[in-house]
């Protein structure tokens, strides 16, 4: 057992001593950094910008002047109408000339034809401007029909029902039943930043064992470490000290990002605030899918300590089930070309798991999520996907008690091609040899 | 005679589409050179691994100082591969701290020695070079240092001399047969025979994944001898072969400038001295020598002598 741990020692030493690796540990939080802080730039610089659309009206009733009280409703919009022409030759033939951003037209009779209506622009509107536009002018034509159908608006008002269903989730305690808020999106985000990290996490380290061995035996130390120490503790010791250089890198993360993001938090935090409350059309300003100010909310709504803790299981997990596997391929071959064929396989899994991430969001707690985050190749990241929408306890005990079971099937697995591939020079091997390799004796 | 460092009996070793060893066995008498021979591929380092318990065998017992061979042994067993390197980005102290580590040597035991070591190839003022930053004799010669640095009782060299130059050879030669005259046993594989007959007290010869010769290198080229003596001398060579007696055959004959040779079988029960007294009464002798079989010879005629069956 000593022997494992001097492996251990060196593999972790040698790594984390290296240049690339500072420089990652110390680039990694401050490229995220960076990223945050230019997701907040990108949403306020947005909102600065001011859009002056002039309506060119040629409607014989000038049905666009309801537009007028757009401008006193929302005296804080960037969105602006002005009025100036009464042809649209005339308007566009002067957009270059004067300080205004679009040209609304409104043909003869919009509410018969609304498709005649158009916004030409020099300056592309954003979309959440273009959706502004739009709802007022649904709002005028539907003010048209109503007259012409005579109907009462306040009854058409009161007919119309928009349903935002407010979700929250009932949860099983020792003294009864508890309800808990959902907050979904942020969820949906925790979630696919968890599952992504997990994915890259195996990835990288597991690259890293692959290609340890592999140098190992092209520089042809092995043989002379074998004589020493067991070939399966060699393996393990190099696995398990890799698993130490990604535990320390996420763990200096973690409190490297939490520092940055304080800090970020007290900076940006009051200005957001500010324009949420001022409650104009921008603020919905979004980066995919995600409000600015909800990024602030992820760390108030996930159990940050849980998800931590359970990340670093599923990263120990799966990297301990694909590490081995890598460190058996690593062992196979004898130069990086012929790892494609073996390394497609393994990858696969991992590749399929982040392809149905996506359904897994939807339904966190369908049948195929269930399935997935039991069966130990996926499980690591489809299970991290589920945890913050909150996943039984049972379930938790299967899927982990699975992913154990999964790594010491494929740690054997592995250190029986192993201790035969890393003596092997000189032979290309295939899926056939491989499977001879694992009945060989001692 | 008895006194065997090592034994391996009837060692079985099959793959999936060969046989490495067949029924081989071998014993290896404590503190004398043992030489471990063989074309390429005839199972050697196949031998070798399963002596350094990297690969266990299929069938056969294993033997270290007579108690059943364990993991325990490991420390006491020093091997140089005939595939070896290093790791190319570690620095030179470090490594050679890490490989007396894994056999067992504590941190201060391992300094001492690397100390000692170190100082007497040269080697100190590399400790915090890196080791792509050596020559690769000088890689060598780390590398010959961590095989012997623990003192093992038993030491196995695999083609030792294949990457360095002669005078390091020279070098490593000496510093082999200095272990040996401290008492380690060494087994020696290699396919060049001339640094056998230097060497080696004892070889077996392995074919094939058979064993085909075993045995001291002196009674080996005893039991080769083909009874052939060289004589060089002046004065009438036609003369000399009417007196030899019936029996005694002329192999070979040669001159050049002012010397003749003859090369001559001499069967028993005639022997080479009463063949020499009449060949003084006749002619001028110059030299007369009996033809043993070199290492190299026997080694030949073996391997081919299998391989026309």
């Amino acid at each position: 057992m000593n022997k494992i741990w001097l492996v251990i020692q060196r593999e972790y030493l040698t790594r984390v001593r290296k240049k690339s690796f500072i420089i990652m540990t110390i680039l990694g939080p401050i490229l995220m950094a960076a990223f945050y802080a230019l997701l907040i730039l990108v949403a306020i610089s947005e909102e600065e910008k001011e859009h002056r659309v002039m309506v060119v009206d040629t409607s014989p009733v000038k049905l666009g002047d309801a537009l007028k009280y757009y401008n006193i409703r929302r005296p804080n919009s960037k969105l602006r109408f002005v009025w100036k022409y009464d042809t649209y030759d005339q308007a566009r033939d002067s957009i270059y000339n004067e300080n205004y951003s679009s040209i609304l037209f409104i043909p003869r009779d919009p509410v018969a034809h609304p498709a005649g209506m158009f916004l030409a622009f020099k300056e592309r509107p954003s979309i959440s401007i273009k959706n502004a536009i739009e709802i007022e002018l649904e709002k005028i034509i539907e003010e048209q029909k109503l007259l012409m159908y005579n109907i009462d608006p306040a009854v058409f008002d009161s007919v119309r029902v928009k349903v935002n269903l407010f979700e929250k989730k009932i949860k099983e305690t020792e003294t009864g039943v508890r309800e808990e808020v959902e907050f979904a999106e942020q969820k949906y985000v925790v979630s696919f930043i968890s599952g992504m990290l997990i994915y890259i996490f195996i990835l990288m380290y597991g690259v890293q064992v692959l290609r340890g061995v592999m140098e190992e035996k092209s520089n042809r130390i092995v043989e002379v470490i074998v004589s020493s120490v067991k070939p399966f503790q060699l393996m393990m010791g190099k696995i398990i000290g890799i698993a130490w250089v990604g535990l320390t890198q996420f763990l200096i993360w973690v409190v490297f990002s939490g520092i940055v993001i304080t800090v970020l938090s007290l900076a940006f935090a009051p200005n957001i605030m500010d324009q949420v409350q001022s409650g104009s059309m921008q603020t919905q300003a979004e980066f995919g899918g995600m409000n600015v100010g909800s990024i602030l909310e992820l760390f108030q709504v996930t159990n940050l300590s849980v998800m931590i803790g359970m990340f670093i299981f599923y990263f120990l997990g799966g990297y301990l089930l694909y590490s081995s596997l890598f460190a058996a391929i690593g062992s196979a071959i004898d130069s990086e070309s012929d790892s494609q064929q073996f390394m497609l396989p393994i990858t696969m899994p991992l590749i399929f798991s982040i392809a149905i991430g996506q359904s897994v969001l939807n339904n966190p707690e369908g049948a195929l999520a269930q399935i997935f985050s039991f069966i130990p190749l996926t499980s690591p990241i489809v299970m991290m996907v589920r945890i913050p929408f909150g996943v039984a306890y049972w379930e938790l005990a299967v899927s982990a008690l699975l992913l154990i079971g999964g790594f010491v099937f494929t740690t054997w697995l592995a250190a029986r091609i192993y201790r035969t591939g890393i003596l092997m020079y000189g032979k290309k091997v295939t899926y056939k040899e491989l499977w001879k390799w694992l009945w060989y004796k001692g | 005679m008895n006194d065997f460092i090592f034994r391996a009996e009837h060692i079985v070793k099959r793959y999936a589409n060969h046989t490495a060893l067949h029924d081989v066995s071998l014993s290896i008498p404590r503190g004398k050179v043992f030489g471990l021979l063989g074309p390429n591929g005839a199972g050697k380092t196949t031998m070798i691994r399963i002596i350094n318990q990297i690969i266990a065998p299929d069938e056969g017992a294993l033997y270290f100082n007579n108690e059943p061979l364990g993991l325990h042994h490991i420390g006491r067993i020093g091997y140089l591969p005939e595939e070896r390197g290093l790791y190319k980005k570690m620095k030179v102290g470090e490594h050679a701290m890490y490989l007396a580590q894994l056999k067992g040597l504590s941190k201060k035991e391992a300094q001492k020695k690397l100390d000692y070591w170190f100082d007497k190839f040269e080697l100190h003022g590399w400790w915090n070079k890196r080791i792509e930053e050596l020559s690769k004799g000088m890689q060598q010669k780390v590398q010959f240092i961590v095989t012997v640095l623990h003192e093992p009782e038993l030491l196995i060299f695999d083609e030792p001399f294949s990457g360095f130059d002669p005078v390091n050879a020279e070098l490593i030669k000496k510093e082999i047969l200095e272990l040996k005259s401290q008492g380690a046993t060494i087994i020696f594989s290699t396919h060049r025979m001339e640094s056998v007959e230097e060497l080696c007290d004892h070889i077996a010869l392995i074919n094939k994944s058979r064993k085909i010769l075993d045995g001291s290198v002196k009674e080996i080229r005893q039991q080769y001898k083909t009874n052939q003596y060289r004589l060089g001398f002046n004065g009438s060579t036609e003369l000399l072969k009417q007196a030899l007696p019936p029996g005694v055959s002329v192999l070979h004959e040669h001159t050049d400038e002012e010397e003749h040779f003859l090369t001559l079988h001499i069967p028993p029960p005639l022997t080479s001295n009463e063949i020499l007294k009449i060949c003084v009464n006749h002619v001028d002798v110059h030299h007369f020598n009996e033809q043993i079989p070199s290492m190299n010879e026997i080694f030949i005629q073996q391997v081919k002598g299998i391989s026309h069956e």
